[in-house]
């Protein structure tokens, strides 16, 4: 944590356009993370006749007056409609204030509707990002460093593999289907006791080894991805969901991100695994965990961040085509993409079309600069 | 070349075989009822007499009684059979009952009890997938009186249900007598079916707009490559210099715009009187789907300059990046011995960049143009949406928005074929530009 704060101050104090980047990225953590806070239409903090009290965290509607408050920066809330107030220009004066970046269609201030939107795509990029980072770590690693000779099983033990894995999967899918319940889950844990046991079981036989061929199916799957038409594909099964929600969005799009992380840590692992001090520290007798945990992982991390930044700036650009496009985002949500795309129908308002794509444009552009001054950090000659 | 040849192709084919098992997983899954769209278009009314007996014969028509694939995977508890009445509603339930291993006697019953309240069931419940989910339904529904839910409560009751909790997979095997060979064997033959949309067949949809996109992929490729060629060799062999410093950062700018803000842009300000007239410099967007009276090239010949804008919005972040790639090959390039030898001996740098640095860096950059074919087949796709473009990305949108599955699943298969070609060719070119590189 420390180092990453020492490389993140040196690649700050680098340049000006290191320096913008890094700002804007902040900026847009906080505002993200701060969301409810910033913009809504209820008071921060109150004192009424019975006290103090936090009205944001109130659902409930209240008329009571205060007689002393602290408000929010907007104090619009993204989802308020009032459609007497519809595409004021920037800077109109509104019932509750300043329209700063003026209204949509529906009444809705644009800059509250901007800030919830940077909390979206911050809650998009991370989960997604997040989850294709463990996938594609983990799978990388397997597929790198084991290769196809690394895990050796004889005969019997592939046998018990073959049948038992297949019959898990089907137990596995069933809890996806049916929810957590003990006629699965039984089962389930029953099956993988069994793989572990015919495993140490059959550990005992003289019989021939055989490599697993990991990194050879692992390879097939990066081609097979390469000639598919990814984002087709995404488009045809958001399409199908019957209530899309932005976490169901960025689990897809992890599946989609995952083959880039787990090429790039594959492709790590592999030059690692020849490097010397990995080799005398198998000669050391440690274990493969320890020396996965603190040889090698350690050692993939760094390279991997500049993809990470990289894949920030595209996971947002995709959401917010997608969002654009209105296929499979939540209909009442608002969004960049979403503000973007009310622009195309009501062409006079022209802030509509300016503030959300600047702030897409923004953020894309911050974490590009990001991605390439990591990498120049890395490998200062390139 | 030709083993290498034929062996991409043989990788090819299963690829082909895996997209074309998720478009039909997708269309299997997919929550519209295909059948209510082709009897929409001809035009027969759901609530007629006529409706149930006309969906039951497209129904056996389209084979929808086979099973979907070559073999099947149940929970031991689910029965194979099905079964098929004439009414819709009927079916649905008595199948749904089958599957959680209702006797016969009473799913009979049942389908009795449930023919008295039809429509509320038809419109409320049908979407339910188990009689646990309809029981949870019919309590939340609040327009109905206390005696009608006790009724159906009745109906549907789970005691019935010999289902047992335990349950464990159970394969069957179908033979090919089954819904997804019957598809795949007319997609072999190129019989990619109607669309549910407009009843007109696939093929000639897809054709029409597969012309437009390569018109459109092909110039904006051709002017990116017109414009950040020079650049990207002017800017490598003049690295550093006050030009190159200026159009890198400018670069890395354009490059991050996102195309769809661009073209929202370019619309709003240059497309319409609203910023006043000086500034309505474009057509209008649009250019509608191909009439059958007119030829592509009438029509591409009548509409050019509505390909202006998009082309222009497609190009700029891609030149942004193509130059920045060819500038960095250059300075790779200029960075080797040879070319200090080449500039001892006396030669300018302009004979240098002709004879040495040009034919070099010209491989990688067709490699990478031939490569970036497929996502400009990709990200054409929001360009063709807003700019109105009758694309295959348009198409692909229109269909997936009107979920006219017939129109999307070739799209997909189409473009996955297109995308392992251009793949294919940038391989190819590779070799022949650059002898050192051994296919294989």
């Amino acid at each position: 944590m420390k180092k990453t704060i020492t490389v993140f101050s040196k690649i700050f104090k680098r340049n000006i356009a290191n320096k913008i980047a890094i700002t804007i990225i902040s900026f847009w953590l906080v505002i993200s993370i701060l969301e409810p806070f910033i913009a809504n239409n209820r008071p921060i903090i109150a004192k009424s006749k019975d006290g103090w009290s936090i009205p944001i965290f109130d659902h409930k509607i209240t008329n009571k007056e205060y007689t002393f408050q602290i408000n929010p920066i907007v104090k619009y809330k993204y989802s308020d409609i009032d459609v007497s107030q519809s595409l004021l220009p920037p800077l109109s004066n509104g019932k509750n204030g300043n329209h700063i970046l003026g209204t949509d269609k529906l009444g809705r201030d644009v800059l509250s509707g901007m800030i919830h939107g940077s909390g979206l795509s911050a809650f998009i990029s991370f989960l997604s990002i997040g989850i294709a980072l463990l996938i594609g770590f983990f799978i990388g690693l397997i597929s790198g460093y084991f290769g196809n000779k690394g895990i050796k099983k004889n005969i019997f033990q592939i046998i018990s593999l073959l049948v038992t894995i297949p019959l898990g999967l089907y137990y596995l899918i069933n809890i996806f289907y049916q929810g957590l319940r003990l006629h699965n889950l039984l089962p389930l844990v029953v099956i993988v006791g069994i793989v572990i046991l015919l495993d140490k079981v059959f550990k005992k036989s003289k019989n021939r080894v055989y490599g697993l061929p990991l990194d050879m199916t692992i390879q097939r799957l990066f081609e097979l991805k390469e000639s598919f038409p990814a984002l087709f594909i995404i488009l045809a099964i958001i399409s199908i969901i019957a209530q899309p929600s932005y976490l169901t969005l960025s689990i897809i799009i992890s599946f989609l991100l995952w083959f880039t992380f787990a090429r790039h840590v594959r492709s790590e692992a592999i030059i690692i695994r020849e490097e010397e001090y990995v080799k005398s520290a198998i000669s050391s007798g440690i274990s493969t965990y320890k020396l996965l945990k603190n040889h090698i992982a350690p050692n993939i991390l760094p390279p991997l961040l500049v993809i990470v930044a990289f894949s920030f700036s595209s996971v947002i650009l995709l959401e917010s085509s997608l969002s654009f496009l209105g296929i499979g985002v939540p209909l009442e949500e608002v969004s960049w993409g979403k503000l973007l795309s009310e622009s195309r129908r009501h062409p006079k308002s022209w802030w509509l079309a300016l503030f959300p794509g600047m702030a897409i444009f923004l953020i894309v552009y911050a974490f590009n600069i990001l991605g390439d001054a990591l990498s120049s950090y890395q490998k200062p000659n390139n | 070349m030709i083993s290498y040849i034929i062996k991409r192709i043989s990788l090819f084919i299963p690829t082909l075989l895996l997209v074309s098992c998720i478009a039909f997983g997708i269309s299997k899954i997919a929550p519209t009822d295909p059948i209510n769209a082709m009897l929409a278009l001809q035009g027969v009314e759901p609530a007629s007499e006529s409706f149930d007996k006309e969906y039951n014969n497209i129904y056996i028509d389209l084979k929808f009684d086979l099973p979907a694939f070559y073999f099947t995977i149940k929970p031991s508890y689910k029965r194979n059979s099905r079964v098929l009445t004439s009414s819709k509603a009927e079916r649905r339930y008595a199948n749904m009952m089958l599957d959680q291993m209702y006797p016969q006697q009473y799913i009979n019953e049942t389908i009795k009890k449930i023919n008295k309240n039809n429509t509320l069931i038809t419109q409320n419940l049908y979407n339910s997938s188990s009689v646990e989910q309809i029981i949870l339904k019919l309590k939340h529904i609040e327009t109905l009186t206390s005696t009608n839910k006790k009724e159906l409560l009745n109906v549907f009751s789970t005691k019935a249900s010999k289902k047992s909790l335990w349950h464990y997979p159970t394969f069957k095997w179908n033979g090919v007598n089954n819904q997804y060979h019957l598809w795949l064997g007319k997609i072999i033959t190129g019989n990619f079916g109607v669309s549910y949309l407009d009843g007109k067949p696939v093929t000639k949809k897809i054709a029409s707009a597969l012309k437009w996109s390569f018109t459109f992929v092909l110039v904006s490729i051709i002017f990116v490559f017109i414009i950040s060629f020079p650049l990207g060799i002017y800017n490598g062999i003049n690295s550093n210099g006050k030009f190159d410093n200026w159009t890198s950062s400018l670069f890395f700018f354009l490059y991050s715009i996102p195309k769809f803000w661009l073209a929202t842009l370019m619309i709003i300000f240059f497309t319409t009187v609203e910023y006043g007239n000086w500034t309505n410099i474009f057509p209008s967007v649009g250019i509608w789907y191909q009439s059958v009276d007119q030829g592509f090239l009438e029509m591409l010949s009548s509409s050019w300059p509505k390909l202006i804008l998009p082309v222009f919005v497609m190009i700029i972040p891609d030149i942004a990046y193509l130059s920045r790639m060819i500038r960095s090959s250059v300075k790779q390039e200029i960075s080797k011995e040879y070319i200090k030898t080449a500039k001892a001996k006396g030669l300018s740098t302009w004979q240098i960049a002709k004879k040495h640095i040009i034919p070099n860096a010209s491989a990688p950059t067709i490699t990478l143009l031939a490569g970036s074919l497929p996502s400009a087949i990709s990200s054409s796709l929001i360009i063709e949406v807003i700019f109105n473009i009758p694309g295959i990305g348009r198409l692909m949108y229109d269909s997936i928005i009107n979920a006219d599955w017939a129109t999307v699943f070739p799209v997909i298969l189409i473009i996955s074929v297109l995308t392992v070609i251009a793949f294919l060719i940038a391989d190819i070119m590779i070799a022949v530009l650059n002898p050192k590189v051994k296919l294989g």
